[in-house]
């Protein structure tokens, strides 16, 4: 049952480089209603379809359960925890190349456990969050030459932290994460690295029923600097989402499009689907992802229990 | 009659359409192809050219001993120009006046996977004890030389017979009996040139000593179980053989190259040609360790088994993958010690084979490994 389970675990062909694929972005974490009790599951399957000169090659994967808890605590403060993956480095790799043919697959990533403060002042809003990073990663390269095949293995411990801070007012907001450092300990030596210094921007506007919200990053690494784009649109229970974010990974630029519907239960919460498709793409490659995501929210029974 | 042709449509449209949807759930869901789709992705990790080159012998040799083979899997009989093998016993009788019985046999079964000469042997009374897991043809233990090399035994003979079939059964009477009780075990000697090959108690269907009276048959515990081994002629140390029962080890040195620093081994395709053999079986088991410290003759200090094969002696050209080798001297190029090539077991037979000097060849296949993240 696991070597079913391993073999159907694959991802971005693209996170072989780097840290891999870098999915804490466009992260909310402005709470809006910080009066009530929250605990949020959410479970995010992932398909790919890589697509280089008309050919096909089929992947899915399921990503990690992920967990967040809202708890209010006195007078508009609200204190927040949760998990995140911080970048994905699972992927599957055939090659051939004459005499040789390389099969390589990596398992793991780096996790995100945050703690964060909220607080809500008259017309404003504050959040502070530090985030605990770690986790393990390990490559396996099989090579192999006519009737020889030999793997070699590569694996990786990583520890670091992350803060991050923001403001919103009115119909505005801003926000800054930074002092992120990781420490990757491997084979050839331990070193330290920094992560990017992001800032953003958001602009939130109900109009007629309609809710408008844009995001900007700038996200500052050593090599590069990227921006990235968020338009959402919400009415009712529907929501649209466009990202474009081009990674921090040479020459790799993504598109999202997402369709959400969050069906409200009374006294107890919501459960939200939500269906994104992303098309990755660098040079003659693409790669075609459809993640749905199912997300349970339950609110109301702790707000029902405080009375 | 409109709802009765929509259904039909339907049908029509699963059936036909039914097997394409199927394969296209089964390749979503199991990632089942293999394509190469975006392998010039793992160029940010490396080049991974591949080469081959094949490495110089530096030396090739051969060293013997004379090892116990009491816990080998078989008790070899016989002789011929080289070799000479006997098989030493011992029994444990727990009782030591029999009385009334109506047979005493003594029974060795034999080894088929092994060929088979019809022999003349004599059974004798040893007249000195002996270590199982000790014994050699000139020691009785490790500490203690044979009087007479080949074992001490009494110059009398308890029984001559020939071997023949499947099983060599001895029967003996009541005076045999008293003599092998009171002796220090039985000697098998060979008399005439040829060899037998019987399971021995490793080899799970063990020599038994029986007495049977009144038609209940009582086994007699078998204490010791060994054959010891002479050769009159080894080989000469520049030459290459392999051999079991007397034990050839064939030291093989290669000069490291310095192309393959930093480099991944992939395979080591070692190979060497056979010039002549002698053996009672149609396949060998060949197999390697690398040396750990530097060579001291026969007892080298040795790794773990890094290759293992199964050859048919009716090859000519014997090859064996040794990468572990390989990739252990790119690693330590100074730990470059050489490596011993052995048959496997070393106690399970009487066998040697003698290679072509000069045939030993190392081909190695590597690459420049990825880099790490």
């Amino acid at each position: 049952m696991n070597a079913l389970l391993l073999s159907l675990i694959s991802a971005s062909v693209f996170a072989i480089e780097g840290f891999g694929e870098e999915r804490a972005i466009f992260q909310q974490t402005f709470l809006g209603d910080l009066k009530t009790a929250r605990i949020e599951f959410t479970l995010n399957p992932e398909f790919n379809l890589i697509s280089e000169e008309k050919k096909f090659r089929c992947l899915f994967w399921t990503n990690p359960f992920y967990l967040s808890l809202k708890v209010p605590v006195y007078k508009g403060l609200s204190l927040s925890l949760g998990n995140l993956e911080r970048f994905n480095q699972v992927y599957d790799i055939y090659s051939e190349r004459e005499l040789l043919k390389i099969y390589t697959k990596s398992r793991g990533g780096i996790e995100e456990v945050y703690l964060q403060v909220n607080q809500w002042l008259n017309f404003t809003e504050i959040f502070f969050r530090g985030s605990f990073l770690f986790g393990s990663s390990f490559e396996v390269w099989n090579y192999t030459i006519g009737d020889y095949t030999i793997a070699d293995t590569f694996s990786y411990k990583y520890k670091g932290q992350i803060y991050s801070a923001g403001l919103k007012v009115l119909f505005l907001t801003v926000y800054y994460e930074g002092l992120g450092s990781i420490d990757m300990e491997r084979s050839s030596g331990d070193t330290t690295y920094k992560l990017a210094q992001v800032i953003g921007f958001g602009l939130e506007k109900d109009v007629n029923t309609w809710d408008y919200s844009l995001s900007l990053e700038h996200s500052v690494w050593i090599d590069r600097n990227i921006n990235r784009i968020r338009l959402m649109v919400e009415k009712d229970i529907y929501s649209f989402s466009y990202n474009y974010n081009p990674w921090y990974l040479k020459e790799i630029k993504e598109h999202r499009i997402g369709l959400g519907m969050g069906i409200p239960f009374k006294n107890l919460g919501k459960i939200s689907f939500d269906f994104n498709g992303a098309i990755r793409t660098k040079g003659n490659l693409w790669e075609f992802v459809i993640s749905p995501q199912l997300r349970l929210t339950l609110e109301e029974i702790f707000s029902r229990r405080k009375k | 009659m409109y709802l009765v042709h929509r259904k039909l449509k339907w049908q029509s449209f699963i059936r036909n359409r039914g097997c394409i949807f199927l394969n296209l759930i089964i390749i979503l869901l199991f990632n089942c192809n293999k394509l190469p789709l975006g392998e010039d992705e793992l160029e940010v990790r490396g080049g991974f050219a591949t080469d081959t080159l094949r490495l110089e012998i530096f030396v090739s040799s051969t060293e013997f001993k004379n090892i116990p083979v009491g816990t080998s899997q078989n008790l070899v009989l016989g002789k011929n120009d080289i070799y000479e093998s006997r098989i030493l016993l011992k029994f444990n009788f727990p009782d030591t006046t029999y009385s009334g019985l109506d047979e005493i046999k003594l029974t060795l079964y034999r080894n088929t996977l092994f060929r088979f000469d019809t022999i003349s042997i004599g059974i004798y009374l040893l007249n000195s004890d002996f270590t199982e897991g000790e014994a050699t043809w000139y020691e009785k233990s490790n500490t203690e030389p044979w009087q007479n090399p080949g074992g001490d035994f009494e110059i009398d003979s308890l029984r001559f017979c020939k071997v023949n079939g499947d099983s060599l059964i001895v029967w003996f009477n009541y005076i045999d009996l008293s003599k092998i009780m009171n002796s220090k075990g039985l000697i098998l000697i060979p008399h005439s040139d040829g060899f037998c090959f019987f399971h021995s108690r490793e080899g799970g269907k063990a020599p038994t000593f029986k007495v049977v009276k009144n038609g209940v048959v009582n086994g007699i515990p078998l204490g010791s179980d060994c054959h010891i081994i002479k050769a009159d002629t080894t080989p000469n140390y520049w030459e290459d053989w392999l051999g079991s029962g007397v034990v050839y080890r064939n030291y093989v040195k290669f000069n490291y190259d310095t192309t393959l620093d930093s480099s991944k081994a992939i395979f080591g395709e070692l190979t060497f040609d056979l010039e002549h053999y002698f053996s009672y079986r149609d396949s060998v088991e060949i197999g390697v360790k690398y040396l750990i410290k530097p060579f001291t003759g026969f007892d080298s200090e040795l790794g773990p088994q890094i290759a293992l094969k199964k050859f048919s002696l009716k090859d000519s050209t014997f090859s064996l993958d040794i990468v572990r080798y390989i990739q252990r001297i790119i690693d330590h190029p100074d730990s470059n010690f050489g490596f011993f090539i052995y048959l496997s077991p070393e106690n399970y037979d009487i066998t040697n084979i003698k290679l072509i000097k000069g045939s030993h060849n190392l081909k190695v296949g590597f690459i420049r490994p990825p880099q790490e993240r």
